[in-house]
């Protein structure tokens, strides 16, 4: 088995009695793109922060190429951050700002020189080099943080929310632009978000924390499909969920009760369940449809529209049913048109058995 | 309705006003009106002890090819750069050791004691190093006993630099501290985290960080130094002639207040360029 780049093994922080990261245990291979995704508080900058040596680890273990490097002062980690603020030096010129960390290795000024100019141009920077930080644009800000860290050619990158302050498109942009660095460089990518399109378009690998713990780490596609905790499903958003018991299982159907009635599900994903059981049966709001009115379908719930928002092409319709469980559902522009609905309207929702997704509490 | 917004905007327009009246009354009453009679007296002639207004250049071309006044100036200078110098240094490990080392409430304290000197008058704190540094003064006797003998420490170069050091010092410490404390720590962090060790974070990061509060406190003890009448005159005995020593001795010998106001004219715009150029120099990258 290759050994994992970097290894996290029950770490754990504590101010006094206030926990900021509970028993966490990942294993980051070489050469990814890993996001941390969370709402705020969840303890991902922490997490961070305890990787680059910024915080102290309560226990546990961090491991850098299976060296223990809890220890190690900040200084000799080699792990640079993007911070969110940038921490640029506002003292220095673009080009200091590069140099800097190579003049604290103790690389010759010649050297330092032509190293930070081959990453200035391979940014973008290169006629911007003897300007002050005062004279870029919030674009180019952020290519003087990239490139201040991968100077020093590490194996690993700390990003800390590194694009929060950027306006949308150019935070699109970049998310491109981050994205090709690392699959260029070959290095790990730690970054710490809380915006689910920068993680999702980026990552190799999704890390949900919640409370301090991990929630469920995979690939996009994985947690996108197949949330592990109710929590996943409700961070993603987009998604409806029913609490349930499960009543029958057979002939390769299952049956759960909910407040909201009767609903047959997929069985295939359903080994361990046992009758009685509570599970959350989640369903994606594109697989969701609406209908005037019952009788079409296996899955259906009579609901009241209680809003709608325009996300482009598509609607998400904000609906709730008698029992109050908020559905999600998201059409095409178009068909909204032709339902012709207004807020209070009656609609049934329904889904096919197959695409509901079943969470095990 | 249109006339209730325009009533509105317009008790606005004077809401603002009031506001920003003094400052134009307070610069031309204390500020640009004795200025432009300082440069205009400077042109004035001295008949039989009796100013008499004139236009001639006289004072300037006796004031400014002067040997006298050219020493003066130099001493002036080099006593104010020194003092200013000196305050910066003594200050600087007070003001880490303010900003970086002590909770936020021993701060509070300490920083509300830099203060207090102010509640006694400069003077009266001279009069009282006058006591410590003369001739069989306190400083004297404590050096003989741990067996240094010196003369009487007045009207020596130590004896200028303990003067204007307590004239600036609070001063420089509080700008240097405000300086240090409003600095961005992650900035610091950063510094870290690219391999710079906390022997090297002081003088890759935070000095240079903290530059300007630094060069603007060094700038105030100029400042005042440069002006400074008190210590000159009663911890240099006047063995030391100063700019400011000068004005006086130039006022009280004939009444030449003219080619005293050149004097002054000659420091104010020394200290303008000096102020400028620290600024300059405060906010350059390096």
């Amino acid at each position: 088995m290759s050994q994992a780049h970097i290894s996290l093994k029950n770490l754990r922080k504590t101010y006094g009695p206030a926990v900021a990261v509970e028993n966490l245990n990942l294993d980051i291979e070489e050469g990814k793109f890993i996001a941390i995704m969370g709402p705020s508080g969840c303890g991902k900058s922490t997490m961070l922060r305890m990787l680059a040596g910024l915080e102290e680890a309560s226990g546990g273990d961090i491991l850098h190429q299976g060296r223990r490097i809890n220890d190690l002062p900040i200084w000799e980690r080699e792990m640079p951050m993007v911070w969110q603020s940038l921490a640029l030096f506002p003292f220095l010129t673009v080009r200091e700002n590069v140099e800097f960390g190579l003049r604290m290795n103790g690389v010759g000024a010649a050297e330092r020189k032509h190293r930070a100019q081959v990453w200035l141009k391979k940014l973008g920077l290169g006629e911007y080099a003897d300007r002050g930080i005062d004279q870029l644009s919030g674009g180019q800000r952020q290519r003087v943080a990239l490139a201040r860290c991968l100077v020093t050619e590490p194996s690993v990158l700390l990003l800390d929310e590194p694009l929060s302050a950027l306006d949308a498109h150019l935070s699109v942009q970049m998310q491109g632009e981050l994205k090709r660095l690392q699959r260029e460089l070959g290095i790990t990518f730690i970054y710490v978000t809380h915006s689910h399109s920068e993680a999702f378009s980026m990552a190799d690998t999704v890390v949900i924390m919640n409370k301090g713990r991990i929630e469920q780490a995979g690939s996009p596609e994985d947690i996108y499909l197949r949330p592990a905790t109710p929590f996943v499903a409700e961070f993603l958003g987009g998604s409806s969920i029913f609490g349930c018991t499960v009543r029958t299982r057979k002939n390769g159907e299952l049956v759960l009760e909910s407040a909201d009635g009767t609903f047959k599900c997929d069985a295939a994903q359903s080994s361990g369940l046992t009758p009685g059981q509570n599970v959350s049966l989640v369903v994606r709001a594109d697989q969701i449809s609406i209908t005037p009115a019952a009788g079409w379908a296996d899955n259906e719930v009579s609901c009241r529209v209680i809003g709608e928002e325009f996300v482009g092409a598509l609607v998400n319709l904000r609906l709730e049913t008698g029992a109050g469980t908020q559905i999600t559902v998201q059409l095409q522009q178009r068909d909204m048109q032709s339902l012709d609905l207004e807020t209070g309207a009656g609609v049934t929702a329904s889904w096919h058995p197959e695409d509901g997704h079943i969470i095990a509490e | 309705m249109t006339s209730l917004l325009q009533a509105r905007r317009l008790s606005r327009a004077a809401y603002g006003a009031m506001w920003s009246l003094p400052l134009p009354v307070w610069l031309a009453g204390f500020f640009l009106g004795p200025m432009v009679l300082l440069i205009w007296l400077s042109f004035w002639d001295v008949k039989n002890f009796l100013l008499t207004p004139d236009f001639q250049l006289e004072n300037w071309q006796k004031i400014l090819t002067a040997g006298y006044f050219w020493s003066a100036y130099a001493r002036t200078a080099a006593i104010a750069a020194s003092a200013a110098a000196l305050a910066t240094l003594v200050a600087l490990p007070c003001a880490l050791a303010i900003s970086f080392f002590l909770s936020p409430r021993a701060r509070m304290v300490l920083l509300g004691l830099f203060v207090v000197p102010f509640f006694t008058s400069y003077l009266v704190r001279i009069y009282s190093w006058q006591i410590y540094l003369t001739e069989n003064g306190i400083v004297m006797k404590l050096m003989a006993a741990i067996g240094i003998e010196t003369g009487s420490l007045l009207n020596t170069p130590l004896a200028l630099m303990i003067g204007l050091v307590t004239l600036t010092l609070p001063l420089v410490i509080v700008i240097q501290s405000i300086s240090l404390l409003s600095l961005d720590r992650t900035l610091i962090d950063a510094a870290y985290n690219l391999g710079c060790g906390p022997r090297r974070v002081l003088f890759a990061t935070v000095l240079p960080a903290a530059r300007p509060g630094i060069v603007l406190g060094a700038l105030f003890a100029f400042i005042f130094s440069f002006g400074d009448f008190v210590t000159a005159t009663y911890l240099g005995g006047g063995k030391f002639t100063t700019l400011s020593i000068l004005i006086a001795d130039t006022v009280k010998s004939g009444q030449q207040w003219p080619r005293a106001a050149v004097v002054a004219l000659m420091m104010i715009a020394t200290l303008l360029l000096t102020a400028l150029a620290s600024i300059a120099y405060a906010y350059r990258r390096t």
